[in-house]
């Protein structure tokens, strides 16, 4: 009897230690399968998931139609990419950079809707596809203007730039910046001194020269983020609901639901760096902090992140066709309120940053009353960026407090395996 | 009293606490907890704790896994329990926000263990001839133990007394709904007959199995219940180390020769002298007054403990809340009026936001640190906070009063009267939607 307990004691240990050594050893894939077996084309979908949105609710159909909303936004980041990268080409030989302009703001709030939900490729690798894309708000201005000179100077493109230094970033400002001087401090480096005396058509030339080299490897890796979500390829749509990438549909639920927090970065970096209500800005406000600065593509920015989250919420960029998104799931578990009031967040907050997208933040922040923009609410809202920010705010509390708590969600970064 | 369950006890604690600190290096959770962060909760109290640099922390790990293992095999054994108990405490008391009742748990056996001669027998103490060993104990060294594990499950269980659990069966109809893809029995968990039955025997077999434990006639079968509750609670939620470590813990139950059987070895001849001395009954005495104290001293507070949280650490309520939140600390310069509104996110790592968000005395710490950070930066502020909560999947609602300067607030083990009164409302059950198998 004593030995049969013994042993019958040794199998809860066995079976519960199954897995403790190879859970989160990778923080990085937060809470997923580190081996990840292939999926793509090879492997048959199941019947139901061909047309995902019909029929009753279920969270297979409704991650795999989320997975296809987001697999589209890829297809079109590749191909603004491509298009990016072809313009510059073209800016650099005709010395006309409008139509590359155009094209860069067209890419980059392209970017803006994959940013706002970057589950998957984007994060792999210590997200490594996410920061060489777009490093802001770690981009080194300095560092930019370096491999301007250095690519000046040897015709050789550096396959050794730091992530901070290229990407969709340093295009902006390789495009946009009008002052043609240096970011960096002369006595640290003097070989800009002699840089900055050159010709302003010079300089231009070999900004645009760098920025069409970035381009490049933009669209090089932003093939690569597509060829994981490609239908014909990585198919990462079906990666996470058909068990070769996640545990679980509530594993894929949790880090797809996770990324959606980036809406802090919008709220906190975005918005509140620049209307002075970070920590980080002590001034009155700080216009100098803001995204996308020399573009002025700061509100439009907003917006599309805004819209992406709202995408991702509904399963459908339009809210009134019929596709499963989180809103569903919410009601079929009997929790409309929780449901109608994100929804009604989330409109708020996109109607509002509409409602701004074509104004320019620097402009706005320069005429700004910073303490007309403390009183503001979302009530009273008398400076409109910051009842956006307070919309944003509000959207926060509702996934931070009450999504978490209703779909039992957990952020992948905390200590999981031990929470009593 | 025979040693020998004693002993068994001793390698199995060792093992578990090696492991456990082993864990937090393999996981990545040392660098995650200890050396990332910027800024540290403290326990009341124990304010002066410091974090040391990433060395010292890693070094204190080391030393205390080194001394765990030491410890299962009775090597140098008052010195490793010493430092073990002193290792782990102090990486406990570095950030409140890593609390968790089984590791609080961990450091008061980490404590008994320096009064109780568990290498006494079956160790290299003995074998190396450094102590003399010895088959019986006085019988208060296996009762302390066994009263303290009865602690916990019994005040496990009436921490469930309440209308969350037993009437809505909340939380665990939070957690059963996103548990729907468990292979076999998942679509089962959805169902509201089995999470309140879930709750029902959760809430009668913490209040009860020590008392089955402690009956022989029913020892074995209380045992192999104890084996399967915490199977299934570890294979459902993320409790870590504590399933292992109760189904360890739950052996101080059994006979006290129960290892006997399987080593085939007799204990030698009874000790005459085990009489117990009136220091050691007093020190038990105030010992075992304290560990009962501790779960009821809510009742000196008029809030709901499960909102306001004064009571809770220390308590055994292991599960009874699913708690989550959002806070915004509201900052205004003293002298120019001007504004900030600012996220934990600004100060703190992800994990300790989470943890911070829905307890009152966490949110105070991050205010005063706030105001400290104004202050080192020329700026008087004031810091008021505006956290929403929500308890057990009701909608949020204000924790706190946004009106009160949290800087102007003395923390204190009184009532807290800007802790706004919890939720009335009952909370609302995830519904039986069908929500789809892989």
């Amino acid at each position: 009897m004593k030995l049969t307990l013994a042993l019958l004691a040794l199998v809860p240990f066995t079976l519960l230690s199954c897995g403790e050594f190879s859970n989160n050893a990778e923080p990085d894939f937060g809470g997923v399968k580190r081996e990840v077996k292939p999926s793509g084309p090879g492997t048959p979908l199941p019947p139901e998931l061909l047309n995902p949105n019909e029929g009753p609710f279920s969270r297979e159909k409704m991650l795999y139609n989320i997975g296809l909303v987001l697999t589209q936004a890829n297809k079109d980041f590749y191909l603004q990419a491509q298009l990016l990268s072809s313009e510059l080409s073209s800016a650099c030989e005709s010395g006309n950079f409008t139509d590359a302009k155009d094209q860069f703001r067209k890419t980059m709030l392209s970017f803006e809707t994959l940013a706002a939900a970057p589950v998957g490729p984007l994060q792999d690798d210590g997200r490594f596809l996410l920061d060489y894309l777009y490093a802001w708000p770690f981009t080194n201005y300095c560092g930019v203007d370096r491999e301007v000179i250095r690519l000046a100077d040897t015709k050789q493109p550096n396959p050794k730039v730091l992530y901070n230094s290229k990407g969709l970033s340093a295009v902006e400002y390789l495009l946009f910046e009008q002052n043609l001087g240096s970011a960096c401090n002369p006595r640290a480096y003097p070989e800009t001194v002699a840089w900055t005396q050159k010709s302003p058509a010079q300089k231009s030339k070999e900004r645009c020269a760098l920025a069409a080299e970035f381009a490049l490897d933009i669209e090089e890796k932003a093939g690569k983020l597509w060829n994981k979500w490609n239908p014909a390829e990585g198919h990462f749509a079906k990666a996470l609901v058909d068990g070769s990438r996640y545990d679980s549909l509530q594993m894929a639920l949790n880090d797809l639901t996770d990324h959606l927090f980036r809406i802090e970065l919008v709220k906190d970096h975005k918005l509140g760096r620049a209307l002075g209500l970070h920590k980080d800005c002590l001034e009155e406000k700080c216009p100098d902090q803001a995204e996308l600065k020399f573009a002025d593509l700061s509100l439009s920015a907003i917006e599309r992140n805004l819209k992406a989250l709202e995408t991702v919420y509904h399963g459908s960029v339009n809210p009134e066709v019929k596709a499963f998104g989180l809103d569903d799931y919410l009601r079929n578990l009997g929790r409309s309120d929780v449901a109608d009031r994100l929804s009604s967040a989330l409109a708020g907050a996109h109607r509002a940053a509409a409602a701004l997208k074509d104004e320019s933040y620097q402009q706005i922040l320069a005429q700004m009353d910073a303490s007309q923009c403390a009183q503001t609410t979302r009530e009273n809202r008398t400076v409109p960026v910051c009842a956006l920010f307070q919309d944003v705010r509000q959207i926060s509390i509702l996934m931070k407090a009450e999504l978490l708590s209703v779909l039992d969600l957990r952020p992948p970064k905390t200590i999981e395996g031990d929470n009593d | 009293m025979d040693i020998a369950s004693l002993v068994a006890y001793r390698v199995l604690f060792g093992a578990l606490m090696a492991w456990g600190l082993f864990r937090f290096w393999w996981n990545g959770w040392l660098e995650r907890s200890f050396i990332e962060p910027t800024f540290f909760f403290r326990y009341w109290g124990f304010e002066w704790v410091t974090v040391p640099g990433p060395v010292g922390v890693y070094a204190v790990f080391a030393l205390g896994t080194i001394a765990a293992l030491m410890v299962a095999f009775g090597l140098f054994y008052r010195a490793s329990a010493l430092v073990v108990f002193l290792s782990f405490t102090y990486i406990e008391l570095m950030d409140q926000s890593n609390y968790l009742n089984h590791y609080y748990l961990l450091s008061i056996l980490s404590f008994l263990n320096l009064f109780l001669p568990l290498n006494r027998k079956w160790s290299l103490d003995v074998a190396l001839g450094f102590v003399k060993e010895a088959d019986y104990v006085p019988a208060w060294c296996l009762n302390l133990l066994r009263f303290q594990v009865a602690c916990v499950y019994f005040f496990a269980g009436i921490g469930k007394i309440g209308t969350d659990w037993l009437l809505h069966a909340q939380p665990l109809n939070l957690w059963m709904m996103s548990q729907v893809d468990v292979p076999v029995i998942g679509p089962w968990l959805a169902q509201s007959a089995v999470q309140y039955m879930m709750a029902w025997s959760g809430f009668l077999f913490d209040t009860f199995i020590w008392i089955f434990l402690l009956v022989p006639t029913t020892r074995a079968a209380a045992y192999g219940v104890v084996l399967v509750f915490h199977f299934f609670t570890g294979v459902f939620f993320p409790i870590g180390l504590f399933p292992y470590i109760m189904i360890s813990c739950a052996t101080v139950f059994f006979s006290p020769s129960w290892p006997r059987r399987f080593l085939r070895s007799a204990p030698a001849a009874r000790l005459s002298n085990l009489s117990v001395k009136p220091l050691t009954v007093a020190a038990i005495g105030i010992f075992a007054l304290v560990q009962l104290a501790l779960p009821f001293r809510h009742f000196l507070y008029p809030s709901d403990l499960l909102w306001s949280e004064e009571g809770m650490r220390f308590s055994w309520r292991v599960m009874v809340r699913e708690k989550n939140g959002q806070v915004t600390f509201k900052v205004t310069d003293r002298d120019s009026g001007k504004r900030w509104e600012i996220s934990p996110g600004q100060y703190l790592a992800q994990h300790q936001e989470l943890e911070m968000s829905g307890q009152p005395d966490m949110i105070w710490q991050l205010a005063k640190h706030i105001e400290k950070d104004f202050l080192n930066r020329g700026r008087k502020v004031a810091v008021r906070a505006e956290a929403w909560v929500s308890l057990n999947g009701r909608p949020a609602t204000l924790l706190l009063d946004p009106e009160v300067d949290l800087t102007q607030v003395e923390d204190s083990l009184a009532p807290k009267n800007w802790i706004l009164p919890g939720p009335r409302s009952a909370p609302t059950s995830l519904s039986q939607a069908k929500l789809g198998n892989p």
